[in-house]
């Protein structure tokens, strides 16, 4: 098998780019909602992992 | 949520079990010392969408751990990194941390150090009030915790400083910030992930 490190190297830096812009949206969609709204959404995630 | 003042900020969120876990131990903490909660956990708190196994805590010092560890013990919880309270009081003063979690599970849990660096005393000193409906927990102050997470600079720590950054922007205070990038000597990190939403 061959193993790409470049590819993979652009891949995690991309995939790392994606999660902060991930991390912007949900940061601006807690600010222009109640603190009910966004919690109950994490709650399903923290519970189901916890 | 709503800055009460500088020391103080009111959650109004749905609880999940990890904010509850936190309330009731910081609840019985609170009762034997001053403490703050800092890193991954204050990020979630204010609706970061990832999980932790350990909540990280400083302490300033127990006038009485025996008592602490009795508290603890009877309300259902266990020292996961030794049998006695004596030995665990011990290993706090050597300058390790102890980890308390719910009896017979692993995770989560409250790993608990005494103060030991200036960065911690700072903590504890500024910490911030967050209220709960169903308790309060005191957290580090965020420009420190910012920065300190840059200095880790694992990706999930650089998220967590973007995320709180993002958050809390128009609250912060900059110049305290920018103090302990320089301090921390991230101001690389800082302006590459954070400074560039000013």
């Amino acid at each position: 098998m061959r193993f790409d490190l470049n590819a993979l190297k652009e891949y995690k830096k991309r995939n790392f780019e994606d999660r902060l812009r991930f991390i912007d949206s949900w940061v601006d969609y807690i600010k222009s909602h109640t603190d009910v709204e966004w919690s109950e959404q994490q709650k399903m995630l923290i519970n189901k992992k916890s | 949520m709503e800055f009460v003042s500088g020391k103080a900020i009111k959650l109004g969120k749905v609880e999940n079990e990890l904010d509850r876990f936190v309330v009731e131990l910081a609840r019985i903490l609170e009762k034997h010392t001053d403490y703050a909660i800092v890193s991954g956990y204050v990020a979630i708190l204010f609706g970061r969408n990832r999980a932790s196994e350990d909540i990280d805590v400083i302490v300033r010092g127990f006038s009485d751990f025996g008592r602490f560890a009795r508290e603890i013990l009877g309300n259902g919880y266990w020292i996961m990194n030794h049998d006695e309270p004596e030995g665990a009081c011990r290993m706090l003063e050597d300058g390790l941390a102890i980890r308390i979690a719910k009896k017979g599970t692993w995770e989560p849990n409250f790993e608990i150090k005494l103060t030991k660096m200036d960065t911690d005393r700072y903590s504890l000193e500024n910490r911030i009030r967050v209220d709960l409906e169903s308790g309060a927990v005191f957290i580090g102050p965020l420009e420190l915790g910012i920065a300190f997470k840059l200095f880790l600079s694992g990706e999930k720590d650089i998220e967590d400083a973007r995320f709180l950054y993002g958050l809390f922007r128009e609250h912060l205070d900059m110049g305290k910030l920018e103090y302990f990038v320089r301090r921390l000597k991230v101001k690389k990190p800082y302006d590459k992930y954070l400074s560039w939403k000013k």
